[in-house]
C-alpha cells in the first residue's frame, strides 16, 4: 500500500464532515414523525425550487457521471459522448409529463410510480410488478455509485488483498447506511449542497486548468483522436463516431432519457417538491448540469492525451478520472476532487435506496399483508429495505464483472424502461388494458435481460453481459442499437395488441381511482379524497 | 368537482389568468430532431475554440435546449395574483393536500 497521506487526510476531513451533517439532517425542517413514509421518504413533501434543484442534481449527476461517462470516453471516445444528448433530452421529457405525475400523486397521496399505476389501472398484479421492476433495476445503479467510490480508494492507495479490499468500501457504505436510516430523505438533500458544491469547485478546476496543462483543448482532441485511432477495430473506438455508430448513439441517448424519470428514486425527487410548477422550473434550469456533464465527459479524453495508462484488469477504465486528477493536482486539491467524487456517489445511493424501499414497503409488502400495516411499521421496514438493496448493489458488483461501470447504469436502464407505458402512458390515456400492460411489461423485461446476457464484449474476452448494445440480425435487419429501445418496441406492441384482444373479449378494465381534473390539479388545494381502493 | 373549486377560490383574491399557449409545447420536439439525428453532425469540421464540430455542436444544444424550455414555461404557464414574497407559487398549492384527503392515511 502506498498511501498519499495528504490526499487522503483532506478526503477523510471532507467525509467526516458531511457525515456529521447527515445525521444532523433529521434536525433540519424537523417534522412532527419521522416515523411516516411521507416523512421519511418524501421529506414531508415540502422542497422547494432551491432545494430540488440541489435533490434533483444529486439524483442525476453521480458516480455516473463523474467516472462511467469519461471512462467510457477513454475507453471508445465518441460514443461515450451520448450522455451530453441524453441529458438534452431528458429535461423536455420531464417537463411534459412530471408535472402530471406531481399533481395525480399529490391529490391521491402517492408516493411511489407503483402506487399511481395501483391507483389508475385498478391492478394490484401490475402494480407489483412495477415496484418489483423498480426494486432490481435500482440494484445495477447503486452498484455503478459503489464502483465510483472504490475507485477513488483505489487511486489513493486504499485497498488491501482477501476479505480487507471490500473493506473500506463497506465502512463507507456503513456510514452512509447509517444516516439514511436515522434522517431518511433529509439527509441526501442537505448533503446535497456541500457535494454539489464540492464537484462545483472541482470541475471548474478541471476543465480550466488540466486544458491549460495539456496545451488546450485544440490540443487534448488531436492527442485523444490519434490514440482512439490506435486502438483496435473491433472497440469501435473513434473521435467521431463512424455511420455504423449511429443507431447505438441515439439509441443510448433516448433510452436512457426515456428511463431516467422511470427511476423510482428520480420519481422520488420530483414527488418531494412542494409545487407543480417547481418541476417544471427546474426542468429549464437544471440543463446547466448538462453542460458540465459534457465537460466531465471529456475528462476522459483528457485522461488519454495526458498519456494515462489504466490497469487492464479490475476497475480498468474506470480509473481513468481518479488517475488523471491524481497526476495533474497537487495532493491536497486531489483529495478534495476525490472526496467530491466520492459524497457525488453516496448522495444518489442514499436517494436510490429510499426510493426502492418505499416501493417494496408500499407495494409489495403492503398488499401482503391486505394493507394493514401502520404508518409508523411502514417506515420502519422501508428503513431495513434500504439496507438490503445497498447489499444487493454489493453482491451485483461481486458477482457481475463488466468492462464499463457505465454498463451497470445500462442494464438498469434495460429493466426500468419498460415500467414507462404503465407509468407515463398510464398519465395521459386509460385506453391500455392492465392485463395487457403487465404482458408488456413481463415480455420485454425477459428479452431485455436475454439481448444484455448474449451480447459479449468489444474484444470477446468476455461471452455475457459485455454491453447493453444488442446486435439485431433478425428479419434480414442489421443494426445495433440501445437493448432497452428494442425491448421497448416490443413492450408497446404486446401492449398494444394485447389491449384490442382483451377489449374484444370485454375482459374487466378495473376501477379507475383518479379523474381528468387530478392531473391537471393545481389551482385548489384539495378536492374530496378518492376513496381507497 | 367544479363546485368544490368555485368553493375553495370564493375565499381567495381572484386570479387574472394570462392566456396558456399550448401550441408552445411542439417547441420541445426540437431538442429531440437537433441531437438524435446523428448523420448531421457526426463530423469533426468546423472547428470551434479547438472543439470538433461533433462535440461544439452538442454542447450547443445544450443552452438551445435550456432557452426552448424556459420559453415554453413562461408562455404555458398561467400567472395567477401576485406571489407574496417568499412564499410558494401563484395559483398553486404550497403545500401537500390536507392529509384527511389522501389515500395513504386511514
Amino acid at each position: 500500500m502506498n498511501i498519499d497521506g495528504t490526499a487522503f487526510g483532506v478526503f477523510l476531513g471532507l467525509f467526516a464532515l458531511v457525515t456529521v451533517i447527515g445525521f444532523a439532517a433529521v434536525q433540519w425542517r424537523r417534522a412532527e414523525s419521522l416515523a411516516h413514509l411521507d416523512e421519511w421518504g418524501l421529506g414531508g413533501r415540502s422542497f422547494g425550487g432551491f432545494v430540488t434543484w440541489f435533490l434533483l442534481g444529486g439524483d442525476l449527476y453521480t458516480a455516473y457521471t463523474f467516472i462511467a461517462v469519461p471512462a467510457l470516453m477513454y475507453g471508445v471516445g465518441a460514443q461515450g459522448f451520448f450522455a451530453v444528448p441524453y441529458t438534452i433530452i431528458v429535461f423536455p421529457l420531464v417537463f411534459m409529463f412530471a408535472p402530471r405525475l406531481w399533481s395525480v400523486a399529490h391529490r391521491h397521496g402517492y408516493v411511489t410510480p407503483a402506487d399511481f399505476v395501483r391507483g389508475r389501472f385498478g391492478s394490484s398484479s401490475l402494480m407489483v410488478a412495477v415496484a418489483l421492476t423498480g426494486i432490481v433495476a435500482t440494484m445495477p445503479y447503486i452498484a455503478l455509485q459503489l464502483v465510483g467510490i472504490e475507485a477513488v480508494l483505489q487511486v489513493m492507495g486504499i485497498h488491501g488483498s482477501g476479505w480487507a479490499k471490500d473493506l473500506p468500501l463497506i465502512i463507507a457504505f456503513a456510514i452512509l447506511a447509517a444516516y439514511t436510516y436515522t434522517s431518511g430523505l433529509r439527509a441526501p438533500a442537505l448533503i446535497a449542497f456541500v457535494k454539489d458544491t464540492l464537484i462545483y469547485v472541482v470541475i471548474l478546476v478541471a476543465v480550466i486548468y488540466i486544458p491549460i496543462r495539456l496545451g488546450g483543448y485544440g490540443h487534448i482532441f488531436s492527442v485523444a483522436g490519434a490514440k482512439l485511432s490506435a486502438k483496435p477495430a473491433a472497440t469501435g473506438a473513434s473521435l467521431i463516431p463512424g455511420p455504423k455508430g449511429y443507431d447505438a448513439y441515439w439509441t443510448l441517448a433516448l433510452g436512457s432519457a426515456m428511463a431516467l424519470f422511470m427511476y423510482p428514486h428520480a420519481i422520488t425527487g420530483v414527488l418531494a417538491t412542494k409545487d407543480r410548477n417547481v418541476i417544471r422550473r427546474n426542468a429549464a434550469v437544471l440543463p446547466a448540469y448538462s453542460f458540465l456533464l459534457g465537460l466531465i465527459a471529456l475528462l476522459g479524453l483528457m485522461a488519454l492525451a495526458a498519456g494515462v495508462k489504466t490497469p487492464k484488469t479490475g476497475l480498468a477504465a474506470n480509473l481513468a478520472v481518479p488517475m488523471l486528477f491524481r497526476d495533474m493536482f497537487p495532493s491536497w486539491f486531489a483529495g478534495v476532487a476525490f472526496a467530491a467524487i466520492a459524497i457525488g456517489a453516496l448522495v444518489p445511493a442514499a436517494i436510490m435506496s429510499i426510493a426502492a424501499a418505499n416501493l417494496f414497503t408500499r407495494n409489495i409488502l403492503g398488499p401482503l399483508h391486505g394493507g394493514n400495516v401502520t404508518p409508523q411499521r411502514e417506515a420502519q421496514i422501508a428503513k431495513l429495505v434500504s439496507l438490503l438493496v445497498k447489499v444487493g448493489a454489493l453482491l451485483i458488483i461481486l458477482f457481475l464483472k463488466v468492462d464499463y461501470a457505465l454498463n451497470f447504469q445500462l442494464i438498469g436502464g434495460i429493466l426500468i424502461l419498460q415500467t414507462l407505458p404503465a407509468i407515463v402512458f398510464g398519465l395521459y390515456t386509460r385506453w391500455f388494458h392492465r392485463w395487457a400492460l403487465l404482458a408488456g411489461l413481463v415480455a420485454a423485461v425477459g428479452f431485455g435481460i436475454y439481448m444484455a446476457y448474449v451480447t459479449p464484449n468489444a474484444l470477446h474476452t468476455q461471452a455475457h453481459w459485455g454491453s447493453s448494445v444488442y446486435h439485431w440480425t433478425w428479419w434480414g435487419l442489421d443494426f445495433k442499437a440501445y437493448a432497452a429501445l428494442i425491448a421497448f418496441v416490443l413492450n408497446v406492441a404486446v401492449a398494444t395488441v394485447g389491449t384490442i384482444v382483451l377489449r374484444v373479449v370485454r375482459a374487466p378494465a378495473g376501477r379507475d381511482q383518479t379523474t381528468a381534473e387530478d392531473y391537471e390539479a393545481v389551482a385548489v388545494p384539495a378536492l374530496d379524497p378518492a376513496p381507497v381502493g | 368537482m367544479a363546485d368544490h373549486s368555485a368553493h375553495h377560490q370564493a375565499d381567495k383574491p381572484r386570479p387574472t389568468h394570462r392566456p396558456v399557449r399550448r401550441w408552445a409545447y411542439v417547441l420541445l420536439l426540437a431538442p429531440f430532431i437537433g441531437t438524435l439525428w446523428v448523420s448531421t453532425y457526426a463530423r469533426s469540421s468546423p472547428h470551434l475554440f479547438g472543439f470538433p464540430f461533433f462535440y461544439w455542436y452538442q454542447f450547443a444544444w445544450v443552452i438551445a435546449a435550456a432557452g426552448i424550455t424556459a420559453f415554453v414555461y413562461l408562455v404555458t404557464t398561467p400567472r395567477g395574483r401576485r406571489r407574496p414574497p417568499g412564499r410558494g407559487g401563484d395559483a398553486y398549492p404550497s403545500g401537500p393536500a390536507p392529509r384527511r384527503d389522501r389515500s395513504d392515511v386511514q
